[in-house]
């Protein structure tokens, strides 16, 4: 599959309300776009996310980051409903294969109502940041590249003789650096700059994922700390199309 | 994994935990007992917003903060904390380190979500303004005085594994540039700013002769203050008064000429300084008062046990007795009797003031074990000579008159000197003197020759330990020893020093100051002196070369007649 970005979310269309919330984890937190804050249910058993848009909204990708849905082995589905008694579920329920962040494209829908069902059966889930949302598919894969750079913060101390005496590891820091050759600049003007221009370059975060099908598990929460200065030549190409995306790698 | 597991790890994820706790309303806004009207904007829970302030139910609210470098430890703290500086703790000759702490944090935008209880009804809502501790202090002008509690664990554990660090009072809560800076309420006034006795307004109403035995003080705010009993000094006149009718200013019972200085007539206006008088007691209970009394420190920050234990230890020191009379700083009165009792006192890493006896062994004493290999940070140590500690003879002056300047040595009237006849011949062919000033050796207090043994064992036990100079080594240990704390004592393997042959030495130091940063603590190091005490061993110790270290801090052994050394070559022992 190709790369996918994910900044688009119904949850931002209204207030989220939840079937039940622990006290200091309010649902709003879902929405705000930080990874260190959180909803979580009030207890075990079935919960659900809800948002009513107010009018037929549509979607088509489903990303979380920050949650315990594989430890609390819960299952994870997306309904969708125009009355909000009526629910049509279009993503079967499934546990992740982690705890870190996943991306689930499904077929696009228009739906008023759009809520998020897990059930567990011991542990309360607890999600930070979640988005339902319209992705945008890129046209096809990037160039040869390295699909994540991840290095070390570290603070690195040996004694006068040269042995480790320790290491204190701070965090992972993450770059994912995508260049896009022959780019049809249709795509580039009417898809990718108006993401650019209303989102990432306030350097906002969004989800990536760059091969849904082969790497499911390489979905990371980045923001783009690059210029926009894509290369032309040639009638209706953009040549290259570079991103440059930070994050941090999730333990 | 315990806290101590992780720490000594090789490689770990420290994280700082910080919790503010601050009052928060039990109230829902406009719902009864909250009797505030629906009709207005909600306030955010708190005393300075409460717009129906007679209904308030005060209780409190927990903010936590964990470090911006590693992961939040679990979900709730926001990660805001990029240092915490605490107070570096050292033995210097002066206690008045002060007792703040500040923690230093990431301030961002924040939509309020989780803090303010009615987010949703604001009309701004979802693009809330302000920053989170920009509102924090907005909403909350009454944080002074409010709990910060500071805890430091490792990522992957429980938040009970955490060991907390601090608990004290908050006293400013500061932004600046995208950063926000808590401060702790400096809990030890530092003892160089205390005066004793006080700098006072207070004058005679009226003359008074050389005989009376009351006087009327002028109509000042100092006058109210003035202690029930006591002594002032008027000019060249220490007078003790029995009592103080403080409604008419009136002392009475007078005895004048006090502490053999000369009765005479005073004038109205003439200044009235009120006196400081340590009556003759233990030196150490003297120290103690001074902590609680004088500085006015809780009982809590001072560590009476190590302060009691030190006075029985050996338990020889005669009653000592003072008195002031005229403002000085306390840091210079309670540091120079640490001296004269030839102790170390400081403020240990729990706030606490504490005391210790410069003896180079004891019984029970433990070392830690240092190495260049295993311990010593690359890079980080060096070899300060201190050539300055090292003393051929001491003066001590005492026996102080009333009136006298405590610095001046004319004041005092008596002196001994103690002398390192060997140094100062061929060894080092010089005179290093140390002078000791004493206010607190008064001539006839006790026996003649309990106090002249006692000051001769003074003077001999002072050149013992300041025969040779004690090199500091300053040098930096990694995370997995911060647990090593000021004052405590170890050995060092280090190449920094060295014996004749070039081999490096191993010997003994303590702890003189600690200072924690970042992932490395940095500490400084006083070589103890090379010459040991001996002490009477239990009865069934060993030979010296078949004894444990802490055996061998008691130096029951035999040294060789000739050389004065241990068989395995360990300088000799001496008596104490």
């Amino acid at each position: 599959m190709n790369p996918i970005i994910l900044n688009d979310n119904r949850f931002m269309d209204a207030i989220p309300t939840a079937t039940g919330t622990a006290a200091g984890y309010d649902v709003l937190n879902i929405r705000d776009m930080r990874p260190y804050t959180w909803w979580r249910a009030a207890a075990a058993g079935t919960s659900y996310l809800t948002v009513d848009c107010g009018s037929a909204a549509a979607a088509d990708c489903l990303a979380v980051i920050g949650h315990n849905l594989l430890s609390a082995g819960a299952l994870i589905s997306l309904e969708t409903s125009l009355d909000n008694a009526a629910w049509t579920q279009r993503l079967a329920p499934f546990t992740p294969t982690s705890n870190r962040a996943f991306l689930r494209p499904f077929v696009r829908v228009y739906a008023r109502y759009w809520r998020i069902k897990i059930v567990t059966a011991a542990v309360a889930p607890q999600l930070a940041v979640v988005m339902i949302g319209e992705r945008i598919d890129f046209p096809f894969p990037p160039d040869s590249f390295a699909p994540y750079s991840e290095s070390v913060e570290v603070e690195s101390t040996r004694s006068k003789t040269g042995n480790p005496l320790g290491e204190v590891v701070r965090y992972f820091p993450v770059d994912v650096k995508p260049v896009f050759s022959h780019v049809d600049r249709v795509w580039v003007e009417e898809t990718y700059r108006p993401f650019r221009e209303d989102y990432s370059r306030y350097r906002k975060f969004f989800f990536w994922a760059w091969d849904t099908d082969t790497y499911p598990d390489q979905v990371f929460f980045l923001q783009d700390v690059g210029k926009y200065d894509p290369t032309v030549s040639v009638l209706a190409y953009y040549d290259k199309l570079k991103l440059d995306l930070k994050g941090v790698m999730e333990r | 994994m315990s806290y101590d597991e992780q720490r000594t790890s090789l490689a770990r994820t420290p994280v700082t935990l910080v919790k503010l706790t601050l009052d928060f309303c039990a109230n829902s806004y406009a719902v009864a007992p909250c009797t505030a009207s629906a009709a207005l904007e909600p306030c955010f829970n708190t005393y300075h917003t409460c717009k129906a302030k007679a209904a308030f139910v005060k209780t409190s609210k927990v903010y936590t903060f964990s470090s911006e470098a590693a992961p939040p430890p679990w979900p709730g703290p926001r990660p805001y904390v990029t240092e915490v500086s605490y107070l570096p703790t050292e033995i210097t000759d002066n206690v008045t380190v002060t007792g703040r702490i500040k923690v230093k944090l990431m301030d961002e935008p924040d939509g309020d979500i989780g803090i303010d209880p009615y987010v949703t009804q604001r009309a701004a809502f979802p693009e809330i303004p302000g920053t989170f501790f920009k509102k924090l202090r907005a909403r909350n002008p009454n944080y002074k005085g409010r709990l910060l509690e500071i805890y430091e664990g490792f990522l992957g554990d429980p938040e009970e594994e955490y060991r907390k660090r601090a608990n004290e009072l908050l006293d400013t809560i500061a932004t600046d540039k995208g950063t926000a800076t808590m401060e702790t309420v400096d809990l030890l006034r530092g003892l160089g700013e205390i005066e004793i006795p006080r700098s006072v307004d207070l004058k005679l109403l009226n003359d008074i002769t050389a005989g009376a035995v009351e006087m009327i003080l002028a109509d000042t705010e100092d006058a109210a203050g003035l202690a029930a009993t006591g002594y002032v000094r008027i000019g060249d006149e220490v007078i003790q008064y029995a009592n103080y009718d403080q409604a008419q200013r009136r002392l009475y019972t007078l005895t004048r000429g006090a502490f053999a200085t000369a009765a005479a007539a005073h004038s109205a206006g003439d200044a009235v300084q009120p006196c400081r008088y340590f009556a003759p007691g233990n030196p150490f209970d003297h120290l103690k008062t001074m902590l609680t009394t004088d500085a006015g420190y809780d009982a809590a920050f001072v560590k009476n046990a190590d302060f009691d234990y030190w006075r029985e230890w050996p338990g020889d020191e005669p009653d000592m007795t003072a008195l002031f009379t005229k403002p000085m700083k306390l840091s210079e009165i309670y540091m120079g009797l640490v001296n004269l009792l030839d102790c170390k006192s400081w403020v240990a890493e729990d706030l606490a003031v504490t005391i210790a006896r410069n003896i180079p062994n004891a019984p029970g004493r433990t070392y830690r074990a240092l190495s260049d290999e295993a311990n010593v940070v690359e890079k980080s140590a060096k070899v300060e000579a201190n050539e300055e500690s090292r003393k051929t003879r001491c003066v001590l002056r005492w026996d102080k008159s009333a009136l006298g300047d405590e610095g001046e040595a004319g004041s005092y009237s008596r002196i001994d000197i103690g002398i390192d006849a060997a140094a100062e011949g061929l060894e080092y062919g010089d005179r290093v003197a140390e002078e000791l000033l004493s206010p607190w050796l008064k001539y006839g207090l006790v026996q003649d020759e309990v106090l002249f043994a006692w000051i001769a064992d003074t003077l001999s036990r002072r050149l013992f330990l300041r025969r040779d100079a004690a090199p500091i080594i300053p040098l930096a240990v990694e995370l997995k020893d911060s647990d090593i704390l000021t004052g405590e004592f170890l050995t060092l393997t280090t190449d920094e020093l060295v014996n004749p042959d070039g081999s490096p030495v191993t010997t003994r130091f303590q702890v003189v100051k600690r200072d924690a940063k970042g992932g490395k603590v940095e500490l400084r190091l006083l070589r103890m002196p090379i010459r040991r005490c001996a002490f009477y061993a239990p009865e069934a110790a060993l030979t010296y070369d078949s004894a444990t270290p802490a055996q061998r801090e008691y130096g029951g052994f035999y040294c060789d007649e000739v050389t004065g050394k241990m068989p395995n070559g360990d300088d000799g022992f001496f008596y104490y």
